[in-house]
């Protein structure tokens, strides 16, 4: 749903209020630090927290590496080094237009192909683990599939409601 | 529709569809017209006068008939002009045609000459010796929309059991627009199946499963020369073939699909491998059936399923396509009645798509190229009238008897003939005499329940709700001549789901979504305001190398650049040298009022207005079209921020199509946002004076004027030493041509001079450039001193108050309303200067005009309801969203659509005779480029012309129009004695040059929040409205008037078109308040006529504009309307020569007023003219948009012209403009 502006915008928007507290044992001063509160954007936040340069170069290849699966690698391929650039600057500054400006056309269908080829997709549980799962977004009988579908047949065994 | 009648074939062009009945018999449908198939019969009647009788019906031996032809070569006596088949009716008796080129004649309708054949004139005098008058009577095609039968060959009709028909050359190479033709087949000896294409290429299929083509078929030789055979297949037979525009395909009786490589359609006429191909390739899959759609899109029967496919992927560059795609074509059952439909279910997305499916191809094609405004390029033209009436030309496409030969000779209006009373319309037979197993029992045009009223497609949303089933269907057969789907946009029902985009928006599990998404950001339990922000919201900045238009008209290099703060709203644009350190200019984003495009092929370029800034717009030119796009958008995008425009504009808004087609908005309801209504009443404007020494003088504009209820307000302090200083309230600029063209100001209704050497006041009041008699009053000013002054307009005259006291009242001798500016002259210094008004003041510097997203030719606003019209006349009404296109993701995707536009470029190949070569293209030095546009000036070459940017893409090759105004002989050719001189089609001795024009269609894809009405091509429309009630008139590009049924506010697009008969072609229209204006194709003859009642059908001459003087020059004739346009009490009018002109007192009682009125003043030449109820706009001759100032009651003609936007506008719609 590339087109769906508005569920983009919402998702992008999330942010996680977050509160530093220093450890007891890392205060040598008398008097207790304040806690510090910083509200983080929840689908950006990885840059602030970590090292940049080897963030943005996991952030690039994991995009063509999803670009390979959905669009055989069509999309990457023909985007210009600027393009890249502020397809990354836009989520490391949270510049939802600046972003999708360029996302879009990772997540749009190309050419004569009706969506995307296969859907890459990784799914946390509770305990840290991950099932991580190339997904075909059709049915056998091309219908579209849905997130129910999805998750039945990768999780076979657990029944509705679990 | 299911009409207990079963079919063997179906042949298919847009509206008309020919079918071989159970009954081995021919039925033909005609559909989706919305205008009725009128033909004019004419019959001229000719007398001679005779000494003793006078005139009279006896001629001479050697004269025409009685009543004949226009040319009085054929016997055209009306009692013998009968109707060619019962599927005609009669519209009224044989009338008299009144009027000679627009002129009106007397109730006899004579006209006199000389002898035959002479010119005639409207009165008699000594030497008119033959008299003649035109009688006419329309005849009207009433089978529309219902299966009609065909007449057989033969009185038995079991003689010749007919197995197939095939309808096709629509677009046959050169010929006339309009033109079909049929091709049956009837098995007396070896049975075949046919196919034929648009382009009039003919394939057979013989039982043998051989194949042939029929060689030759051209425009003069529509039946062709001989048959030739081709190879089928290897060890296979051929059961069906279908042929496109470029290509063959065939089915094996093993199911296989083949596919003929190397057909050429345009060349397939004189060409025999062009029509043969050269090889046989087989395509994938398995069907039963195929067909081929006049833009070469391929729709199949597949073998196993019996569902139809169609081909995707089918383009120039790859004929065969990429894979077959299943087609949601589920048949679709009524619970209320047995018959079966074509309807379908999902009401909004499905009913588009098939209304874009069911675009005409007739109605892209229905065009007849002719400049009428010259364009001194080769960019694309308008499409303007055809020289024949269009009615007359689709009729042209039908024959009432089909032959087993090509018939294109059309109505035989001798032939075989059929009375037409009738007594029970609603229950009538189509054949009378011969076997057929149909009969109409319903009438197309009294039973709306069984047909379809617009197009076919007459959709009931309720019904499709409740009584609307499907079923599975097994097809068998598949017929897609008619049928021209844009293989880039296909149809949403396309796709392989049910689940159609648009309908995910509205469904509830998203709706569900978007709620769980906004409610998850609130913690209940958190303070959030202590949270600081993670990223600090910076401004960003935008740059790229591009070019920017220098005062020279040259490009020079430089680096753009955009600082942009969301935040805070605000942003600068800077323009720096190539050396990315100096600058040339800076400005603010919030000063700029309007972005297009004024892109050349190949030159991607944006046209920015910054009226504070700068006279002229900024034009940059980009590197590539993707920058030029990303920088349209980004920058509309912001000066929409800043202005705070978003979604629909207000009914009062003004709107603008530019040449390139673009639509642009200007909404005074968010300009007045700027300017807040004081307790008073009043608007106030600031004027910025900087506190600036005041010698030379100081002019600014008053917007409003300065009708009764404005204020002036000025305070300053005198130099101390100081003779005189003056106040001007100045009349209207006029241009004027004297040794070169300047402007003046004639009338300077207030002149307010405080006289040092005098001690007075001197007030006084200059019209036409002589001063009247002073008025003196004491000096209250002292030099050196502050001062302050009040200048209130009242009705009666100027109050001047000086320093807080009252100093006079000076009586109006010029209309306040007739004041344009203010002038201050010093020496002295200005502190302060406040203009107040009783109506929002609203400058052009603050008028900002937003991209709506679309393409366009003309859009008519009535406030409440808009419509437009594309360049190839499809109309097209707004939907309130905005965006779409180069503007995707600026609004939202609410209301965007797909949409089309279709233009032609036209090159001229110009060639001299000499006397050893004959015509060549060697011309003399002196001569035109010998290719040229039409004016000859510039070189314009079929290889390089070039389209404008990527969205357009050709949609037809070169060809050679045979349809150019003056006339062509057999090779296009037109003749002249030199260029430029009139051109003829006959070459005679003297002519020395001649020319020939080709042509060639492009197509644009793009989107925007308009939506298609109807698929009747329109030239003109005009709106009114009255609370609730639109009234929407328009004239087809056949000229014919059309009042649209259905318009409201909710229903913008209304339902249906009614035709009114008209007693000649038109051209434009106007509607206000009941009444109706429209001006006729011979220009002189305007014509009015009431409609209280629509059913009326009264017209009214109204007398033509008479001038003696215009643009300085004696006329003498009287000039043609070209534009009108109706308001409250008075009809403004854009003549041929460009000036504007009025007819006051237009009232209901009295609609065709009272006199014309000259307007224009100076040498500034019009094209359009748009008149609300308190505003007049107008676009004049070289693009720029001018608003009428100082329109008041007792001056209804207004004082001046205002420019207020320079970027090559075309159309500007003012009508809904209630300021």
């Amino acid at each position: 749903m590339a087109n769906d502006r508005e569920v983009l915008r919402e998702i992008w928007d999330g942010k996680l209020p977050v509160c530093f507290q220093l450890d007891q044992d890392e205060i040598t001063e008398i008097q207790q630090p304040d806690p510090f509160y910083v509200m983080v954007p929840r689908l950006s936040y990885f840059p602030l927290v970590t090292d940049k340069r080897l963030c943005e170069a996991h952030y690039m290849s994991c995009v063509k590496e999803a670009d390979m699966l959905k669009h055989r690698g069509q999309v990457m391929s023909t985007m210009q080094k600027k393009d890249h650039n502020q397809l990354w600057l836009g989520l490391q500054n949270d510049k939802f237009d600046q972003f999708w400006a360029i996302n879009r056309r990772l997540m749009e269908s190309h050419g004569d192909q009706d969506g995307f080829k296969h859907i890459p997709l990784r799914i946390y549980s509770d305990d840290g683990t991950f099932v991580q799962r190339l997904i075909s977004p059709k049915n056998n009988d091309g219908s579209r599939k849905t997130l129910k579908q999805m998750l039945l047949e990768l999780y076979p065994n657990k029944s509705e409601g679990n | 529709m299911y009409l207990g009648l079963e079919f063997k074939t179906l042949s298919a062009v847009p509206h008309f569809l020919w079918a071989v009945g159970g009954d081995r018999q021919i039925y033909l449908h005609v559909h989706g017209l919305e205008i009725p198939i009128r033909v004019k019969e004419e019959s001229y009647e000719n007398e001679r006068w005779l000494p003793l009788e006078g005139f009279s019906g006896r001629l001479l031996p050697t004269d025409r008939y009685h009543f004949s032809t226009y040319d009085g070569t054929k016997d055209r006596s009306i009692d013998h002009i009968r109707l060619p088949s019962m599927a005609w009716q009669w519209e009224g008796d044989w009338q008299l045609e009144l009027t000679l080129d627009g002129e009106p004649l007397d109730h006899d309708g004579w006209s006199y000459a000389i002898d035959f054949p002479a010119q005639f004139y409207p009165t008699k005098n000594w030497k008119s010796c033959v008299r003649r008058r035109k009688w006419i009577r329309y005849r009207k095609y009433s089978a529309m929309n219902s299966w009609c039968a065909i007449a057989p060959l033969h009185k038995d009709p079991t003689q010749e059991p007919f197995i197939d028909v095939s309808i096709g050359g629509n677009q046959m190479p050169y010929a006339p627009v309009g033109s079909l033709s049929v091709w049956g087949s009837y098995c007396t000896q070896s049975c075949y199946v046919q196919s034929r294409s648009p382009t009039g290429l003919v394939w057979v299929l013989l039982c043998s499963g051989r194949a042939m083509i029929r060689k030759g078929v051209t425009k003069d030789c529509p039946t062709g020369e001989i048959w030739l055979d081709v190879k089928s297949p290897n060890d296979t037979k051929l059961s069906v073939v279908s042929v496109g525009y470029n290509s063959v395909w065939a089915v094996s009786t093993d199911t296989r699909v083949w596919f003929r490589k190397g057909i050429d359609g345009t060349a397939a006429g004189v060409s025999e491998t062009a029509a043969v191909g050269n090889s046989w390739l087989e395509v994938t899959g398995n069907m039963v059936h195929v067909s081929v759609g006049p833009n070469d899109q391929v729709f199949a029967v597949g073998e196993m399923d019996k569902c139809i496919y169609w081909r995707s992927g089918v383009a120039p560059n790859d004929p065969t396509g990429k894979r077959w795609r299943l087609i949601q074509a589920p048949m679709h059952l009524s619970r209320t009645s047995s018959l079966s439909s074509f309807n379908s279910t999902a009401p909004q997305s499905k009913h588009r798509s098939l209304t874009t499916l069911n675009e005409k191809t007739e109605l892209k094609s229905n065009i007849n190229l002719c400049n009428s405004w010259e364009e001194s390029h080769s960019a694309p033209i308008e499409h303007t009238l055809p020289i024949k009436a269009s009615a007359e030309t689709t009729t042209d496409t039908k024959p009432d008897n089909s032959k087993n030969t090509g018939n294109i000779e059309n109505i035989d209006l001798t032939g075989k003939s059929y009375e037409t009373t009738l007594k029970n319309p609603r229950a009538w037979s189509p054949v009378r005499s011969v076997g057929s197993v149909v009969g109409m029992e319903a009438h197309p045009e009294s039973d709306s329940s069984v047909f379809d009223i617009d197009s076919g497609l007459y959709y009931d949303d309720e019904v499709s709700q409740a009584a609307w089933g499907t079923c599975e269907t097994m097809w068998s057969f598949v017929e897609a001549g008619a049928c021209n789907i844009d293989p880039l946009q296909v149809p949403h029902w396309f796709s392989d789901t049910q689940n159609a985009i648009n309908t995910d928006l509205i469904s509830k599990w998203r709706i569900e979504i978007l709620d769980n998404l906004k409610s998850r950001n609130s913690y209940p339990n958190i303070d959030l305001s202590v949270y600081g922000v993670a990223i600090e919201e910076k401004g960003w900045t935008r740059s790229c190398e591009s070019r920017l238009l220098n005062v020279h008209g040259t490009f020079e290099d430089c680096i753009l650049t955009v600082h942009w703060h969301s935040s805070e709203n605000s942003g600068t644009m800077s323009v720096f040298n190539p050396d990315g350190a100096t600058i040339k200019f800076i400005l603010n984003l919030s000063e700029i009022t309007s972005i297009i495009t004024s892109s050349e092929p190949g030159c991607p370029r944006l046209t920015i207005s910054v009226p504070n800034q700068f006279k002229d717009p900024i034009k940059i030119q980009f590197t590539s079209e993707m920058e030029q796009e990303e920088w349209l958008n980004t920058l509309i995008g912001i000066v929409a921020q800043i202005n705070k425009l978003s979604g629909k504009p207000s009914t009062d808004s003004v709107w603008v199509v530019t040449n390139q087609g673009e639509i642009l908005n200007w909404d005074p309801a968010s300009s007045s946002l700027n300017c807040k209504m004081n307790k008073e009443g009043l608007y106030t404007k600031e004027i910025q004076v900087f506190g600036k020494d005041v010698i030379a003088g100081f002019t600014t504009i008053l917007h409003n004027n300065f009708p009764p209820g404005s204020i002036l307000k000025l305070s300053g302090c005198l130099h101390d030493v100081i003779d005189r200083f003056t106040i001007n309230l100045l009349g209207p600029e006029i241009k004027k041509q004297r040794h070169k063209v300047q402007s003046e100001i004639d009338n300077i209704p207030f002149h307010f001079n405080p006289r040092f050497d005098q001690l007075a006041v001197v007030c006084n009041t200059k019209i036409f450039n002589s001063w009247g008699v002073e008025e003196r009053y004491e000096l209250p000013f002292i030099a050196g001193q502050e001062f302050s002054i009040i200048i209130l307009c009242k009705q009666e005259g100027f109050q001047v108050i000086v320093n807080k006291k009252l100093l006079c009242l000076f009586e109006h001798r010029l209309s306040p309303d007739s004041i344009a500016s203010v002038e201050v002259l010093g020496p002295l210094k200005l502190y302060e200067m406040e203009y107040s008004c009783t109506a929002p003041i609203v400058g052009p510097e603050e008028m900002v005009w937003r991209l709506m997203g679309g393409h366009l030719r003309r859009v008519e606003s009535v406030g409440v309801v808009v419509w437009g019209i594309a360049h190839d006349h499809t109309a097209w009404v707004y939907t309130g969203g905005w965006g779409g296109g180069p503007l995707k993701g600026l609004g939202s995707n609410e209301g965007i659509h797909p949409m089309t536009d279709t233009q032609t470029y036209c090159v001229y190949e110009n060639q001299r005779w000499n006397p050893l070569m004959g015509y060549t293209s060697t011309g003399l030095p002196t001569d035109r480029h010998m290719w040229s546009d039409i004016t000859g000036k510039h070189k314009r070459t079929r290889e390089h012309t070039k389209l404008l940017n990527r969205h357009w893409h050709w949609i037809s090759e070169w060809i050679i129009d045979y349809n150019t105004p003056g006339g062509v002989d057999s090779d296009g050719w037109q003749y002249a004695t030199d260029f430029p001189a009139p051109y003829h089609s006959k070459k005679l001795f003297t002519d020395c040059v001649r020319r020939r024009r080709w042509y060639r269609r492009a197509q644009l894809n793009t989107e925007g929040p308009w939506i298609r009405a109807g698929n009747t091509a329109l030239v003109d429309i005009s709106l009114w409205a009255n609370n609730e009630n639109v009234t929407v008139w328009a004239i087809t590009l056949g000229g014919d008037a059309l009042y649209r049924g259905g318009v409201t506010p909710s229903t913008p697009a209304g339902t249906n078109w009614q035709h009114v008969n008209s007693p000649q072609a038109l051209t434009a229209v106007s509607t206000y308040n009941n009444i109706l204006w429209v001006v006729g194709r011979k220009r002189r003859a305007l014509l009015q006529r009431r409609h209280y009642n629509r059913k009326s059908n009264r017209w009214r001459l109204i007398e033509a504009p008479k001038f003696s003087f215009m643009f300085g020059e004696k006329t003498t004739s009287t000039i043609g309307v070209k534009v009108i346009s109706l308001t409250e009490g008075i009809a403004w009018a854009v003549l041929y020569n460009g000036a504007i002109a009025i007819r006051s007192a237009v009232t209901r009682d009295q609609p065709e007023g009272q006199r014309w009125e000259h307007v224009t003043e100076g040498d500034t030449r019009f094209k359009q003219v748009s008149a609300g109820e308190r505003e007049v706009w107008a676009v004049c001759a070289a693009g720029a948009v001018a608003r009428r100032r100082g329109l008041a009651t007792e001056m209804p003609a207004g004082a001046a012209w205002q420019f207020v936007l320079h970027v090559g506008a075309h159309h500007v719609s003012a009508t809904g403009s209630r300021l």
